[in-house]
């Protein structure tokens, strides 16, 4: 019968940044991934959404909103990261910096 | 809106600006609030412990060579003399601390977290705008 593991197991350290610190040296493109998906299908969805409920196509309002908020994200999570362990590379900040500046651009031109 | 006249279009890359400059200056002072790694310190590729030194002080084999801390009279300036000699090693010593001081501030910057969001921007900016001039030209000839 496998042993079960604990907190102990992953670090002497107390609180929830352990876990997390062996989760991403496990997957190390886990944020990265994970954000990205956030933001493709969070756009999606709400897009979807506001088609079925007015019918409206905001396509470059969701872009833009779900894009600043990727970014707000993605600083968050930087903000995590250690000189040993890197949770997700700074420049997907400036990348989602970027895409909140062009859907803008697309929405003050294409809405 | 846009794109009405011309002072539409450049009211439309005003607040373009002005929201890039936004966003980049938040994430920066977020990250430098947030990350101990922000800027660039133990990984800085110039030694920041010679910089004192190059500005301040004189080696005891230069003082020893060119007699810089001698007892000299300052209104004797000819090429050659002591005081010329102490004079341009002096600029000499200014000129390497401040190349080395921009150095070191430019690796503050860059090799950090912050340096690493900067860049990225400029290189999306940058890549877009190529981006966008090559299929403008490929569609309507140069």
């Amino acid at each position: 019968m496998e042993k079960l593991q604990t907190v102990a197991n992953f670090s002497t350290d107390t609180g929830a940044m352990p876990l997390v610190n062996s989760v991403v040296t496990a997957v190390p493109g886990m944020w990265s991934i994970l954000l990205f998906f956030i933001w493709i299908f969070a756009t999606a969805g709400s897009y979807m959404l506001i088609l079925k409920t007015t019918g409206k196509k905001r396509f470059w309002h969701v872009l833009t909103a779900m894009s600043f908020v990727i970014f707000l994200s993605s600083l968050l999570v930087v903000s995590l990261n250690t000189a040993t362990v890197e949770h997700l590379n700074p420049y997907w900040v400036g990348f989602y910096i970027m895409m909140v500046l062009l859907s803008w651009l697309g929405l003050s031109n294409y809405k | 809106m846009a794109q009405d006249n011309l002072k539409d279009f450049a009211v439309q890359w005003v607040f373009f600006g002005f929201l890039f400059f936004c966003l980049l200056s938040f994430a920066v002072v977020f990250v430098a609030n947030n990350n101990a790694d922000a800027f660039g310190s133990s990984s800085s590729r110039f030694d920041t412990s010679s910089l004192q030194g190059n500005l301040t002080g004189i080696p005891v084999e230069t003082d020893s060579l060119l007699n810089i801390s001698a007892e000299s009279n300052p209104e004797v300036s000819d090429l050659g003399s002591r005081d010329s000699v102490a004079t341009s090693y002096g600029l000499k010593g200014s000129s390497t601390g401040f190349i080395k001081s921009t150095q070191m501030f430019m690796s503050w910057i860059f090799t950090g977290t912050a340096g690493d969001i900067i860049i990225s921007v400029f290189v999306g900016v940058f890549g877009m705008l190529a981006l966008y001039f090559i299929t403008k030209w490929i569609r309507q000839g140069v």
